[in-house]
């Protein structure tokens, strides 16, 4: 029997304002535990939320680049439950009236493009942390009133590599909208996934697996494989599906029980009395929708075909706004060749970024002296073996590359005359040699173009001093 | 109007963390609870086919806040309602 998987993506994202959703308290990530909160954090009996302007906006921004319909009238909702994380024992929240709807965005694999549904997009507050311990838990409330927003997926993705590129794409496009830093590793993106498998052609959804703990986007489709697995052996062994939570084991990489979901979640939601209608005007949309940027496929499009890009380079250098932005100064403000700019970008530096695990913007390479490196190895200025020097300097220090080169020697040396004049010498003391080549002994060749590169002290331009070599030694 | 069963009462109590001892508190919050929600049943015996839903008794739009980060409490008076801490942390009884 075969069967068909059917995945559902919940994606949490904060939201990157200064202070949290219904107060004035801070957010910073990795502070001292308990040092970003006030009384309304800590649900003090008489405190009050005052909703966060900017964490509208942003919250709209998202939903507009998802291609949502932005809601004209909505407002906040209690969500009951009893945690310690939350000491109101309500989160606020939306229910029946997003900020965003109908939304969707557009992924590739293996070549095909496919449109994935977004039901909604809504705005809430974020919890605070718990570390547990054997017999007791550790409550950390920093994160408590965190701007989030909670973006739901359609039940249109087919396999786990669908859900991975969905995750790579919304990750993408809120990156360039500056709304979160989207940083899974620091929580400011959190997916959770619903997962259901049915026999091919069947109608109806089987019973649906929830996944949490899923701290990468690799665990994600690694405990999505591991699912199907596992529902396929029960069903194929005649077994039911429970509608159950279960764990990603980043050890054991498999799905783990946590819980067994009787009936629905009972979350008793109501309107927030605290808070008010929220209406959102046509000028008000039109004035946060004037602030989002070209995004990712729309840019993706353009190099590859105004820039004649491969596609491969153009979804790594759209995957991230800051290295779009880079990419395209280059190009467009400094005119350099894209190719050679897309290869500079993720090849050494890439490399450098990642490893030294800094923003471009915090190293000393900018479009500009980048494409100046470019242009002098072009030019014949530097070898691309000294270029690899150059660049460490520059992306290190800043500055020119043209001053770099000459201040490292390395100019290289592409005077003709010049050129001319140590080949002539090198000939001059090497007669055994030039007669050697002049018997059909091509190895000669090598050794005299060693001599002049010694003399030159490596700066001669090695494709000059090879044309220059081959022209001279014929006239003798 | 709801029907309030005593399985229901139970749930709604679990729900809440409201321990129940036995089954005589569990009749006797029946019985109270049935008249409270009797009492707002009266409102279904008015017509209001034309009348909008609303959410609030208040038709006013939301003031918002300027996203200006202001002065926290300390962790020390963050803490201050608790003995039980630990490493600046609240302690609490085991979750999971």
């Amino acid at each position: 029997m075969h069967f068909e998987t059917i995945i559902g993506l919940e994606v949490h994202v904060e939201l990157k304002t200064d202070s949290k959703i219904f107060s004035n308290a801070p957010l910073h990530y990795g502070h001292d535990p308990n040092t970003n909160l006030s009384v309304v954090e800590l649900g003090y009996p008489g405190t009050l939320p005052v909703l966060n302007h900017r964490a509208v906006e942003y919250g709209m921004k998202a939903a507009m680049a998802l291609n949502m319909e932005i809601a004209t009238d909505t407002k906040f909702d209690r969500k009951n439950y009893y945690y310690p994380d939350n000491p109101k024992a309500y989160q606020i929240s939306q229910f029946d009236k997003p900020i965003g709807e109908h939304g969707s965005l557009e992924i590739e694999v293996d070549g095909q493009k496919k449109k994935i549904g977004i039901t909604r997009l809504h705005l809430e507050e974020d919890a605070g942390k718990s570390t547990h311990k054997d017999d007791y838990s550790l409550v950390d409330l920093n994160r408590q009133g965190t701007a989030l927003v909670e973006i739901v997926s359609e039940p249109d993705l087919r396999s786990p590599e669908e859900a991975y590129k969905y995750l790579e794409k919304i990750k993408s496009i809120i990156q360039y909208t500056g709304v979160s830093d989207v940083k899974m590793e620091e929580g400011s993106l959190r997916c959770d996934a619903n997962i259901s498998i049915r026999p091919v052609g069947q109608k109806e959804f089987g019973t649906k697996t929830e996944l949490k703990n899923l701290n990468s986007f690799n665990f994600v489709r690694k405990g999505l494989e591991h699912e199907v697995e596992r529902q396929e052996k029960v069903l194929l062994s005649g077994g039911v599906i429970e509608q159950e939570t279960r764990r990603y084991d980043e050890k054991t990489g498999e799905t783990v029980l946590m819980r067994v979901k009787e009936g629905a979640d009972d979350y008793r939601y109501f309107p927030e009395p605290d808070l008010l209608y929220l209406h959102i005007d046509d000028e008000w949309e039109e004035e946060v929708r004037a602030t989002i940027p070209t995004l990712p496929d729309e840019l993706r499009e353009k190099y590859i075909n105004e820039y004649d890009l491969p596609v491969y380079d153009a979804e790594i250098l759209t995957m991230r706004k800051e290295l779009s932005d880079f990419f395209s100064e280059m190009v467009e403000s400094h005119q350099a060749d894209p190719k050679l700019a897309s290869n500079w970008l993720m090849g050494n530096v890439n490399e450098y970024v990642n490893k030294n695990n800094v923003a471009i913007e915090e190293t000393g390479i900018t479009p500009e002296n980048l494409t100046g490196l470019i242009e002098i190895i072009e030019d014949g200025t530097i070898s691309s073996k000294q270029a690899k020097k150059v660049f460490t300097e520059l992306i290190s220090k800043g500055g020119t590359a043209r001053q770099i080169a000459k201040d490292l020697g390395m100019e290289q040396i592409s005077d003709p005359e010049t050129l001319t004049q140590m080949v002539t010498e090198v000939l001059d003391a090497n007669e055994q040699s030039v007669e050697d080549f002049k018997n059909g002994k091509d190895r000669a060749i090598g050794f005299l173009v060693g001599q002049i590169m010694k003399k030159s002290k490596g700066q001669a331009n090695p494709k000059m001093v090879n044309e220059i070599l081959l022209t001279e030694i014929k006239k003798r | 109007m709801i029907e309030l069963n005593l399985d229901r009462i139970r749930h709604v109590a679990n729900l809440s963390k409201i321990e129940i001892k036995d089954d005589e508190e569990l009749k006797n919050l029946s019985t109270k609870i049935q008249s409270i929600v009797a009492h707002a049943d009266q409102l279904n015996e008015l017509d209001l086919d034309q009348v909008e839903p609303m959410t609030h008794a208040l038709q006013v739009e939301s003031k918002l806040r300027e996203d200006k980060a202001g002065q926290p409490l300390t962790q020390e008076e963050a803490l201050s309602n608790t003995e039980h801490t630990e490493n600046g942390q609240f302690k609490v009884p085991k979750m999971i």
